[in-house]
């Protein structure tokens, strides 16, 4: 087997992360009735046992955030821990006075308590019956009073909509639309910090977090436990916060752990919500721009490959051209980037094909994380990737006419890029899922997508790409119904894109919507430079001299000169692997 | 610090208002963990806002677990966990001890008092008062023969404010035990050599001594035996699985036979390195009933866990880092990081190694060990919070420990202290002061007797008769503290209550400090105001 251990750091890597699971989750739910086939989901969940003796399946996951930001949920899961009986005489350890000093408690909300009834039904062994909805106090914020005041309970689907609905508005923790259990070592809660009080927005506030011995191992025993039972650790997903502390979190973590598996292959995605151009004071845009650049120098330095996910505006970009997310919540703008996500890892958990046509029609381009990051990295020179996608993917031409899988409406979730750079030679993967027949044609079969991609006209494949592996699924990505409604009038339930609106309203999502294709790509390609250049720039500018706020600005963050030194030259090798030359002036050698 | 305000009157107010603010901070600190010190004082159950509890009667794990949004809140917290981290205790009575400063210096400067001549006179107070702890403090002898019943003592004072007797009195054995396990003569005692593991049992509260090492996993491969006496142990750092070529080699393959290549090539040089640890298990081990353990800290693959089976050989992979080094304390022998280093040398011995299952958890028992100088506590508990207080506890029964052997010397505990060396200001020192700064001094001495008066209130004696009783035993020359249960005067030597000196020296030295500070101010940056207990 080959396992693979997934670490998400900070806030928005967990609300990426919970849809990656919800994803993950409702994989698992099909594979039994054979709507998703060829994967072997061992890799990223791993078989466990309660006290009480019941078996579990849970994701091979370590989850570091800020205390409190699991709202209403514990860290401790309720798989393995009921949840403790609350008496002062449960106290044995003392027999002098206690007192008892009780947060408020944070309400479940409808979703959460109908997964609790859910799995109430389950464990009463009663698995014909589907848990009602009428057990639950219901908050509903769309049932007409009318029905409602006519004592008829409403439809199940009415119901369900109410859910989703209210989740929409409702969203705070990442927790609040998790579907998966996780297990109790997998969440960590940083000490001294608390969600929503403790500032965490900038690089300094998340260092010396594993200085302290103890708090370094605890994290490390836990990872430890994961790794301890694989036996072909395939190697690390990282997820990770960049908006924040989160990123010199991460980056003391890669460090401390770094000497203990250097020789598994690290794949890290840097995640960032959408944001307002630093407005306020020059000093804070002079940190934000610093933040970018420090945490990029020295996350690379310690990943194999380091994707940056997260554009500025996310509504608007070529991206969410089919869906209608909305930028300030990042219930929504991270499930987009987990859709993304799900793809571009999902070869780590294809299962290795056969040579026959029948073990094929299951799926192609299974691979090892380290070979996709061999190829994406160029063997480790280019150590940033770009990643594009297409979500819904593009659908292929109808059996039988010309034409080629469309590569030009994958469009790209990395920051900063211009794709007029092209160089010499470049490398890619990609990977297509659950493809669809224009024209409502249909699922496309493997062989059809196969048939499909890397032809046509150069122009579609922009630039050279010298090495390239292309791995194709039949499985289209199973839309959980927690997935928040930001899909446009214009996507079918297969995830179609439709010529005219088939919906009234703008924002279908798990409901209306049972899967679509997804297309995605990870690719080393020269149209990164401007990032990488961008914050080598920067970086030069504001941070190399100690007279300038800049300089303070390091300084204050712990670097001591040498290091600052040392940063802007891994930014400066960072650069150097991307060639500056553009389109436009080396068509001939085309 | 700056003055960047312009107007001048602004800045009176905000300085009087920043003042006042910062007073009133120390205060309701004090106010949040007063009930907490001494053997009677209150343990605090935390419930979070999903359900979780936590379980403290500790000054710093409850600082820890407070929510402060106030900075000068913050910066006493901080100070005061620091403290804990410095020497391991004392984190209440810092607390206890700015915020008294903060009280006694509100007083005069309500009466018009410069800030400035108070902090002058702490000062004086506080390097007399660092004086009288050297002449005050109670020698150990230390060297070839510790004296075992005085490190019970004290850790039994400390581990009695965290737990009650019985407990305590059992968790003292084993803290001293450990301590002695690990200490070496000449050498700073290295406390990450005590393990500390825990077990969930849902109707076991226990915690003993094991004089070996228990690790969190156990053998990989059904066959391997659970149980295995007379054993030599190999303690590694190798790895022992096919690895896919690293990320980072510089070649891709071309085609399917150099791939086929390259994997066997690399299995091969995996199986090898298998073979060498085979070779001395039988070079050892052959002829005789010996058995043979390797304790890997990298992965072992299947094939390799399947090689070392079949051989009799158990074998663990991944374990703690730290556990290498402990390894080699507890069972002799030498941590290798190469194969190339297997000599019969490096192994270490132990007379019995077993395997423990608790659901999906997997323990193993290193024991039976000669002259072992490293150990592990293993705390049996029906919670995760009753386990966490009950570590918690150790680490301070632990600490005091270690400093008592540290500092060569020991303090006279139950208030003893505090108010002979209020007398000792009061007679000796504040007389040689110039002019206000004697009130400094004065207040310096008054706010040491919120230990004692603390201690009283929170046994729910009458304070004030306390303190006069306490006063006038020290005024007849009789160190006396304070007997929580009566109110009486007691000889803290006869009673065996005992604090550790760098812990007292860490107090006394910290909390002025933070009060001039917070005195001093000349602006304060503003966050939120209140502080919220979890
Ligand atoms: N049996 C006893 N009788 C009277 N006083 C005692 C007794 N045992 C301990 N004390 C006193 O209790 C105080 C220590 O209390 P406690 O350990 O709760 O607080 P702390 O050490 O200041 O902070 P922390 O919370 O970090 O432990 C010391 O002043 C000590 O002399
Ligand atoms: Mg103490």
């Amino acid at each position: 087997m080959r396992e693979v251990v997934t670490v998400q750091l900070g806030g928005f890597a967990n609300f990426v992360g919970a849809h990656f699971w919800n994803f993950q989750d409702e994989v698992l739910g099909s594979l039994e009735d054979g709507g998703q086939i060829g994967l072997d989901m061992d890799v990223l969940y791993r078989v466990g046992e309660t006290r009480q003796g019941i078996a579990t399946y849970m994701p091979r996951l370590l989850a570091l955030d800020l205390r409190g930001s699991l709202g209403a949920v514990r860290a401790a899961g309720s798989l393995y821990e009921y949840s403790p009986q609350l008496q002062s005489s449960s106290v044995n350890t003392w027999t002098g006075p206690t007192v008892v000093h009780r947060h408020e408690a944070i309400p479940k909300n409808d979703f959460l308590k109908y997964l609790d009834a859910e799995s109430e039904g389950w464990n009463a062994g009663d698995h014909s019956n589907q848990p009602s909805f009428s057990s639950i106090e219901f908050q509903s914020t769309n049932v007409p009073e009318s029905s409602r005041s006519r004592d008829i309970a409403p439809s199940e689907e009415t119901k369900e909509r109410s859910l989703v609905k209210s989740l929409d508005g409702s969203v705070e923790f990442w927790t609040d639309y998790l579907k998966a259990h996780l297990h109790p070592r997998s969440v960590y809660e940083l000490p001294n910090t608390f969600h929503g009080v403790t500032p965490f927005d900038n690089y300094s506030c998340g260092q010396g977090f594993f200085k302290e011995q103890e708090q370094l191992e605890e994290v490390e025993n836990r990872l430890r436990f994961f790794v301890e039972e694989c036996d072909h650790l395939q190697g690390f997903q990282f997820m990770v916060d960049n908006s924040g502390g989160f990123a010199a979190v991460a980056a003391d973590f890669l460090e401390a752990v770094g000497d203990e598996y250097n020789r598994t292959p690290h794949l890290l995605f840097s995640l960032r919500p959408p944001w307002s151009p630093p407005s306020a004071s020059h000093r804070d845009a002079v940190i934000a721009s610093l933040h970018e650049s420090v945490s990029l120098a020295r996350l690379s330095s310690l990943t194999n490959l380091l994707v940056p996910v997260g554009l500025q505006q996310l509504a608007s970009s070529q991206f969410s051209k089919y869906t209608c997310v909305n930028d300030s919540k990042i219930f929504h703008t991270s499930a987009l980037y987990a859709t993304a996500l799900n793809t571009i890892t999902l070869p780590f958990r294809m299962q290795v094909s056969g040579p026959t046509e029948a073990s094929q029609q299951k799926g192609v381009g299974s691979s090892d994380m380290s070979n996709t990051v061999r190829l994406v990295s160029c063997s480790q020179q280019k150590k940033i990737a770009l990643l594009e996608a297409a979500v819904p993917g593009p659908p292929l031409p109808v059996v039988g006419t010309p034409g080629a899988f469309d590569l030009t409406s994958l469009s790209s979730l990395t920051p900063d890029v211009d794709q007029s750079y092209f160089g010499t030679q470049a490398a890619e993967a990609l990977v297509i899922q659950g493809a669809r027949i224009s024209g409502g044609g249909g699922s496309a079969s493997v062989a059809q997508v196969l048939e499909c991609t890397y032809t046509g006209k150069p122009a579609n494949r922009r630039g050279a790409i010298s090495y390239c592996q292309l791995s194709v699924s039949p499985n289209p990505v199973p839309i959980p119904v927690p997935f928040p409604c930001i899909f446009g009038p214009n996507i079918s339930a297969r995830g179609d894109i439709l010529p005219n609106s088939i919906a009234s309203v703008a924002g279908r999502g798990g409901l209306d919507i049972l899967s679509i294709p997804v297309a995605a790509r990870l690719t080393s390609r020269d149209s990164l430079l401007p990032y990488v250049k961008g914050r080598l720039m920067s970086f030069r500018k504001l941070g190399l001299s100690r007279a300038s706020i800049g300089g303070g600005v390091l300084e204050d963050w712990g670097f001591m000169k040498e290091e600052v030194q040392d940063l802007a030259e891994v930014l400066g090798n960072l650069a150097g692997a991307y060639s500056d030359r553009m389109h436009a002036s080396s068509t001939d050698s085309d | 610090m700056a003055i960047r305000v312009v107007n001048p009157n602004a800045e009176m107010l905000s300085k009087s208002a920043a003042l006042h603010m910062n007073i009133s901070a120390a205060k309701g600190l004090q106010d949040v963990l007063k009930t907490n010190l001494g053997p009677k004082g209150t343990i605090k159950m935390l419930v979070g806002g999903s359900g979780d509890i936590k379980l403290t009667k500790d000054g710093n794990t409850l600082l820890k677990e407070m929510q402060i949004q106030n900075p000068t809140a913050i910066m006493i917290a901080r100070t005061a966990v620091a403290q804990d981290d410095i020497s391991g205790d004392g984190t209440t009575s810092t607390v206890l001890v700015i915020g008294e400063l903060m009280k006694q210096a509100e007083r005069f400067i309500a009466e018009g008092m410069h800030p400035r001549v108070l902090v002058d006179g702490f000062e004086i107070a506080k390097k007399a008062t660092l004086e009288f702890l050297e002449t005050f403090k109670t020698p150990v002898a230390v060297g070839d023969q510790l004296d075992k019943e005085l490190l019970k003592v004290v850790a039994r004072t400390s581990l009695r404010t965290k737990v009650h007797e019985e407990l305590a009195d059992k968790l003292t054995e084993i803290v001293v035990n450990a301590v002695l396990c690990v200490q070496k003569p000449e050498e700073a005692i290295d406390l990450f050599m005590v393990e500390i593991m825990h077990m969930r049992h849902k109707f076991d509260t226990d915690t003993r001594l094991v004089e070996g090492l228990v690790l969190d996993h156990g053998a990989r491969h059904p066959d391997m035996k659970k149980r295995v006496e007379n054993c030599y142990i190999l303690t590694c750092n190798v790895s022992l699985e096919y690895e896919k070529s690293e990320v980072n080699a510089g070649f891709f393959y071309h085609n399917a036979e150099q791939r086929e290549k390259m994997v066997a090539a690399e299995r091969r040089s995996v199986d090898q390195k298998v073979q060498k640890i085979i070779n001395l298990k039988k070079k050892v081990c052959d002829g005789t009933d010996k058995n043979f353990v390797v304790i890997n800290q990298k992965g072992i693959d299947p094939v390799s866990l399947d090689l070392l089976a079949r051989e009799g050989i158990v074998a663990l992979r991944r374990a703690k880092r730290r556990n290498m080094e402990r390894l080699v304390l507890t069972c002799g022998g030498e941590a290798i990081e190469s194969v190339e280093d297997l000599t019969p040398d490096v192994l270490g011995e132990a007379g019995v190694v077993y395997e423990h299952v608790l659901g999906e958890e997997k323990y193993t028992f290193v024991e039976k060990v000669k002259n072992p100088h490293s150990c592990t506590i293993l705390i049996t508990g029906p919670n995760d919070y009753t386990i966490a207080q009950i570590k918690d506890a150790i680490r301070d029964g632990l600490r005091s420990v270690k400093n008592t052997i540290e500092d060569q010397s020991v303090i006279l505990g139950a208030g003893a202290f505090e108010v002979a060396a209020r007398q000792h200001l009061m007679n000796n020192v504040r007389k040689t002061v110039q002019g206000r700064a004697q009130l400094g001094v004065q207040a310096f001495a008054d706010a040491l007797l919120v230990i004692p008066k603390t201690l009283a209130d929170n046994s729910g004696l009458d304070t004030l008769d306390v303190l006069i009783n306490l006063e006038s035993e020290h005024d007849a020359g009789n160190v006396v503290g304070l007997d929580l249960t009566t109110g009486d005067p007691i000889d803290p030597n006869v009673q065996g209550i005992f604090d550790n000196y760098s812990v007292k020296r860490q107090i006394i030295t910290s909390a002025p400090v933070i009060a001039a500070q917070l005195l001093l101010v000349d602006e304060v940056i503003r966050a939120g105001r209140n502080m919220r207990k979890q």
